[in-house]
């Protein structure tokens, strides 16, 4: 046998060697790196690394679960991801499907780069953009003013914050989450189109009958992607948007690791026993959402 | 490919990647027992280090003989050593050193001190406010070695051991040995009267028939006129009453209420001492607080304004106080310049003054105080003698006379001539009616004279140089206040023991950050007592009864 698959191997061997450097990069960046978890069982000192630490079984755990922060932000977590889930993630299929039916080429390919250009620009920088618009002297409130209103707190308000924040990585993102889904589209045969057109169904009903079961099976996937990174919920938005006015909305599980961690000396044995618990609680829902949607006569991840 | 090649391929590359993963994880011990080399080593010699460093002066030849690389971090100290200046020059020079700038930054320094500590990457001079801000995390890097510990025998560097000795200092000895250099603010915890000032409009009170207030209610009605009555003038509602600099100066706005919330400081109720956000008397400050900004007196974007972003809405007409510092007037990029920056042909001192906080119920009123240091220096552990003793020597110079009159006048020669009797004779050039600012002519200026200490104490002294930097009617204006100060004003009785002592419990309470509840609950639409109640429950979760039964006892050993 191994002669065989010496052989193998010798004849695939440039292919082997193409796959080298992607196989090096997942062992060296994420399976490396792994061993560090096991801070969230030891007492972290600071001489000798991650491994030198005496072991403290879950006391990091006990910690952490007594912390009322820390549940706070585990449920605003949960909301915003599936506030994402709800409202982010269909949208970019809407505006693929909306592109799509643009006549024009050029026109088509103006609306793809318009939507897709704030993809490009940082939360710090959208962030200092938002500010200049919602604050209290902004565009926004000068307008509600000028029309005899009240002016409205936009960014501490706990009751708008998590509206802002999906509203704000919708323009943010919309775009660049639609191109996989026009990719789909781009690969569908125009023979079904022609097919449907000569057997008389109406743009409504091309998209209806062809266009979405085509892009059906690319939506299942990216919805498993999406439900597998739920506990993330956007630190690098958050981060940027909130304060402490919102922290009863918008407080997610990574900005209270970050605080916890660096400005509040909360340890760092303890912060990556929130990492620990996050990857596992992802992991379990990317397996859940994955089930599903195979239970659904999907394809599914694995 | 059939099911025997599949299994006998997957295990090859399982294989593959066993021996890459071990192979990393070999270097990654190796990297460890390094570290633990590093690590006992200055621990081994801390003995020696300290007669090393008693012997170096003593020593017939040259003690700065051999040339070392010292890096050192500091705010901003990237932009600021780029030129390499005269001043950098000097030290590296005379103390036969390379200096190594390593930059952090205001919003991020202790971040990047805690992810360097980690990584093995500190600087040799590190610039640190753990000391009062986070003991927990100052005892770790004591206890753990990451910090050199200075020498007991501090007698060959004898402006250095005049801050180890300071009474206020003495709390920041573990076992014994100090093992940051605090940086000294001020000679005198009365100075810090002037690190607090409410800066306000004098020409909109006039055009609002505004007298000084004399309650908090008389203070929130102003702020209310100042964001309702249009005091410019436009036609526009457009302005607020107060903004801040940082959430800290605002608070000496319930100096009269509750004086400990000011400085962030424990006091006695009941019989136990007590961290000032679990006091009673927090519940009135709270309401006034949430009133102020209910009517629209406080700058509603307080909460999402970076440090210093505020600043602006004074200095442009829409905001009617700034709270403050009274020694922050001063300085090309202090309020006075910027204020008159932003109203061209306007004089500030016309149209802006200092308002003097009322009485506090006892009658008495309050001004601001805290130790008399804030920040340190902390020297790496991996540091040797050799360098640990040039480090000291620098730091011993830099708090010296000399020294001072190089950060008082400049490079003596270049900037300033003395003659026999010690009179000084400023030479360097004007700009306007006064002599250019040090800190332009030497980019590093800044840095280097704050090094060891602030210079503020230096910056309000009625000086023959403060009145050639920053002018005449700067310098009494800050004389003014101070003078005030003391002749109206007491401090706010403080608990200076408490601040950097340690205990398990105490140290815990670092997880406690008030000011984020403050804005929470000055944000918030529920009853502003009801909230601070149930923050105030939560913070018992976090251990505050335990730290205030060891505090209070603590307190009972200092006879207090």
């Amino acid at each position: 046998m191994g002669r065989t698959l010496g052989k193998d191997l010798f004849k695939h061997r440039y292919l082997y060697l193409l796959l080298l450097p992607t196989v090096l990069f997942y062992v060296l960046f994420q399976y490396v790196p792994m061993y560090g978890v096991l801070l969230a069982f030891k007492e972290f000192k600071y001489h000798g690394g991650i491994l030198s630490g005496p072991w403290v079984g879950m006391d990091n755990f006990k910690d952490l679960v007594a912390q009322s922060d820390f549940w706070r932000a585990f449920w605003n977590t949960l909301y915003i991801s599936c506030g994402r889930l709800a409202f982010e993630f269909p949208i970019a299929i809407i505006l693929a499907l909306l592109i799509n039916e643009v006549a024009r080429e050029k026109m088509k390919k103006f609306y793809q780069t318009v939507y897709t250009f704030p993809h490009f620009i940082s939360w710090v920088i959208i962030s200092g953009i938002m500010f200049n618009f919602l604050g209290n002297a902004g565009v926004l409130n000068q307008i509600i003013a000028s029309l005899g209103f009240h002016k409205v707190t936009f960014l501490t308000d706990p009751g708008l914050f998590r509206a802002i924040v999906f509203i704000s990585n919708i323009w943010k993102e919309v775009g660049w989450s639609a191109i996989i889904y026009l990719a789909a589209i781009a690969g569908i045969n125009p023979e079904l189109y022609e097919a449907a057109y000569v057997d008389g169904a109406g743009r409504f009903q091309q998209l209806k009958s062809v266009t979405w079961p085509s892009i059906r099976g690319t939506a299942a996937i990216m919805l498993i992607l999406a439900v597998g990174n739920a506990m993330n919920g956007g630190f690098d938005q958050i981060f940027n948007l909130y304060n402490p006015g919102v922290y009863s909305t918008g407080d997610i599980i990574d900005t209270y690791t970050y605080r916890s961690a660096f400005s509040d000396g909360l340890g760092f044995g303890v912060t990556t026993a929130v990492g620990l618990f996050k990857a596992v609680l992802n992991f379990s829902l990317l397996y859940l959402a994955n089930f599903i949607v195979k239970r659904l006569g999907g394809e599914g991840l694995v | 490919m059939n099911r025997a090649k599949r299994i006998g391929l997957n295990s090859l590359l399982a294989a593959a990647l066993i021996v890459v993963v071990s192979g990393c994880g070999n270097s990654n011990d190796a990297g460890n027992t390094a570290n633990d080399g590093a690590n006992n080593a200055p621990a081994a010699d801390n003995g020696a280090g300290n007669s090393a460093a008693a012997n170096t002066p003593a020593a017939t030849d040259d003690p700065y003989k051999d040339h070392l690389d010292i890096s050192l971090s500091w705010w901003g100290i990237g932009v600021g050593f780029q030129q390499h200046d005269e001043l950098v020059q000097k030290i590296e020079k005379d103390f036969n050193v390379t200096l190594k700038p390593v930059d952090i930054g205001w919003d991020n320094y202790k971040e990047k001190n805690q992810v360097w500590s980690a990584a093995g990457q500190l600087p040799d001079i590190i610039t640190n406010s753990i000391v009062n801000d986070n003991p927990a995390t100052y005892n770790q890097w004591v206890s753990q070695g990451l910090v050199h510990a200075l020498p007991e025998d501090l007698s060959a560097y004898p402006n250095l051991e005049k801050v180890a000795k300071a009474p206020d200092v003495q709390g920041v000895y573990r076992d014994g040995k100090l093992y940051a250099i605090p940086r000294m603010t001020y000679p005198n915890t009365d100075m810090w009267a002037v690190d607090r000032a409410i800066f306000v409009r004098k020409d909109w009170m006039d055009k609002l028939g505004l007298q000084d207030p004399k309650s908090f209610d008389e203070f929130d009605a102003m702020m209310k006129a100042f964001a309702d009555k249009d005091p410019d003038g436009n036609g526009k509602n457009d302005t607020t009453g107060i903004a801040m600099n940082t959430l800290g100066y605002f608070k000496g706005v319930f100096m009269p209420t509750f004086p400990q919330f000011d400085n962030s400081s424990w006091l006695q109720e009941d019989g136990k001492w007590i961290p000032y956000y679990a006091s009673k008397q927090m519940d009135q400050v709270m309401v006034q607080a949430r009133q102020l900004y209910a009517d629209g007196g406080l700058d509603p974007d307080f909460a999402v304004e970076k440090a210093g972003e505020a600043n602006q809405k004074f200095y442009q007409g829409k905001a009617g106080a700034l709270a403050f510092a009274s020694n922050s007037v001063s300085g090309s990029a202090g309020v006075k310049a910027e204020w008159e920056k932003a109203n061209p042909g306007k004089n500030f001192f016309d149209n802006v003054k200092i308002l003097h906080l009322w009485p506090a119920a006892d009658g008495t009123i309050y001004r601001h105080t805290t130790q008399s240091f804030w920040s340190e220096t902390m020297i790496n552990a991996e540091v040797d003698d050799a360098k640990m003793s040039r480090i000291l020597s620098i730091y011993d110079w830099l708090l010296s006379p000399e020294a001072k009159e190089m950060f008082d006048y400049g490079i003596e020669g270049k900037d300033y001539t003395k003659d026999a009797s010690g009179a000084i004779t400023i030479t360097r050039p004007k700009e306007g009616d006064a002599y250019v600012a040090l800190n332009k002519e030497y980019p590093s200026f800044d840095i280097v004279s704050q090094l060891a200490a602030w210079r503020n104490a230096s910056t309000l002294e009625d000086s023959a140089a403060n009145r050639a930097a920053l002018g005449d009617n700067v310098v009494e204006f800050i004389q003014n206040e101070l003078k005030w100060q003391m002749d109206n004003a007491k401090p706010i009785p403080t608990a200076f023991d408490i601040f950097s002592m340690s205990t398990p419990a105490k140290d815990k309470l670092s997880t406690i950050n008030f000011d984020e509840d403050f804005t929470r609950i000055v944000l918030g639409k529920d009853d502003p007592v009801k909230m601070l109640h149930d923050a105030q429950k939560g913070y018992d979760g976090k251990g505050l009864q335990a730290a205030i039964t060891e505090v209070t006892a603590e307190m009972a050993k200092l006879g207090k």
